[in-house]
């Protein structure tokens, strides 16, 4: 590993630490009390996006992982559920950036979807157990309302996570072999 | 080309290991999360942290009116929260069981469930203190609910109206036995619902509903809230309805544990 790499790479680890603690720090302790309805936008969703999208699937699955990992932790569903959810969005949006042009909205989008599909699922995982499936309950007071909170969210987060994380300007980077 | 097939290649063994490794926490979870439990040494952290948000908050809507100093502030809330445990007790003691007998412990609500998938909240006591999972949860006003985690210094509430709430209850007017289930459907009105009760049943709305002596994880006699509807449903032969819970779960900054568990209530019996 050539040195330059060496240090693109840990400048890395360190800006998502650092974003890692901040965020989850906001999501868990923060957020709860300042939205009600249960309806907070999904600040982890952003990151690990914002991950993928910069540095492609193997970044954005490794935080994907560690923030499913915090969720599990501090959540009450089965463990390994968020783990999965996150590790997948963090592959499936790495895989995705490359048929999307650079774009402040398409990836807003994109967020917005992955936080719907991620409602759902945790829907599945909480609800199908029990053997209720208040859908379009949960949609309605639930998954939508989080969904445009997340949207909201990540319209003013992504251009600013963007070139923090970014390496080098106006160049995505991959952290890989 | 060779790069690019490389790096795939190193994609799907990352994604391969990280799914086996979420396949790992799935299984283990079965087992009572021995993997998670790795990561206890954080609770401190996160209990440290909750807390701190906590006092934060407080300073934004302080408990009570008074302003004075630091010292008598604490005082002020720690009476405020003596106050609000009597005034708990004196409530259940008007009730047609008397569990006065039950050791409890008071504790603060420091946290709440992130993701708001679960209607759990976290106070601020854990094993440490003596709180095992099952024990019951009083809000000032009657049951808020049940502790289903415990951590060192940490524990997890599930309250009453979480949909995965089931309380065996009765109503104290015509000691008809109901099930008091949480339902997504009644959460933002603030209620619970109201299920399996007979069609010959005379419960009315305005009824008082506490615990049932059948429950298998309530003790008996917690005041739950007032039936404030039921109605047929045209398909069966059974009464559905909604309770009005007292606890206000929005604004929950205190509550009690009571430190007997229902399962030792009962070894005590027979």
């Amino acid at each position: 590993m050539s040195r330059n790499k060496r240090y693109t790479l840990i400048l890395f680890s360190l800006k998502i630490a650092a974003l890692f603690v901040i965020l989850t720090a906001v999501q868990i302790f923060v957020l709860p009390f300042i939205f009600p309805f249960k309806c907070a936008p999904n600040l982890f969703i952003i990151l690990c996006s914002v991950v993928s999208f910069i540095y492609r699937p193997n970044a954005g699955m490794i935080v994907g992982f560690l923030l499913g990992l915090i969720s599990d932790m501090l959540g009450s569903g089965y463990d390994g559920t968020q783990m999965l959810l996150y590790t997948l969005i963090g592959f499936l949006f790495g895989k995705l950036k490359s048929i999307f042009r650079e774009d402040n909205l398409v990836p807003v989008l994109f967020i917005g979807l992955g936080d719907f599909i991620y409602g759902l699922m945790m829907f599945c995982i909480r609800f199908i157990p029990m053997g209720h499936f208040p859908l379009t309950v949960m949609i309605i007071s639930k998954i939508i309302p989080e969904t445009l909170f997340t949207m909201i969210a990540a319209l003013c987060l992504y251009r600013p996570l963007k070139k923090f994380l970014s390496l080098k300007e106006g160049s995505d980077s991959e952290i890989a072999p | 080309m060779k790069l690019f097939k490389r790096k795939r290649k190193f994609s799907t063994i990352l994604l391969s290991i990280l799914l086996c490794l979420c396949l790992i926490f799935f299984i283990s979870d079965a087992f009572g999360r021995p993997l998670l439990a790795a990561f206890n040494f954080a609770d401190p952290v996160f209990s440290s942290a909750y807390k701190g948000v906590g006092q934060i908050k407080n300073i934004f809507s302080p408990p009570g009116a008074y302003t004075g100093d630091d010292e008598l502030k604490s005082l002020v809330a720690e009476l405020e929260i003596k106050a609000a445990q009597t005034d708990s007790l004196r409530q259940l003691l008007e009730m047609k069981e008397s569990y006065s007998d039950y050791d409890m412990t008071g504790a603060y609500v420091i946290g709440k469930e992130a993701g708001g998938w679960y209607d759990i909240f976290i106070i601020d006591k854990g094993s440490e203190d003596g709180i095992k999972k099952g024990m019951n949860v009083l809000s000032a006003e009657g049951l808020a609910g049940i502790v289903t985690e415990t951590g060192k210094y940490t524990s997890k509430v599930t309250s009453l109206i979480d949909e995965s709430s089931n309380v065996s209850c009765m109503s104290l007017t015509t000691e008809d036995l109901f099930m008091a289930e949480g339902e997504s459907s009644l959460k933002n009105k603030g209620k619970i619902g109201l299920t399996m009760v007979t069609e010959s049943s005379d419960i009315q709305a305005g009824d008082k509903v506490v615990t049932s002596y059948v429950s298998s994880n309530f003790l008996p006699g917690l005041f739950v809230g007032y039936i404030s509807e039921v109605y047929e449903q045209p398909s069966d032969s059974t009464l559905y309805g909604e309770i009005l819970p007292v606890t206000d779960f929005e604004h929950l900054n205190s509550v009690l544990v009571i430190t007997t568990l229902k399962s030792e209530l009962l070894e005590e019996l027979s």
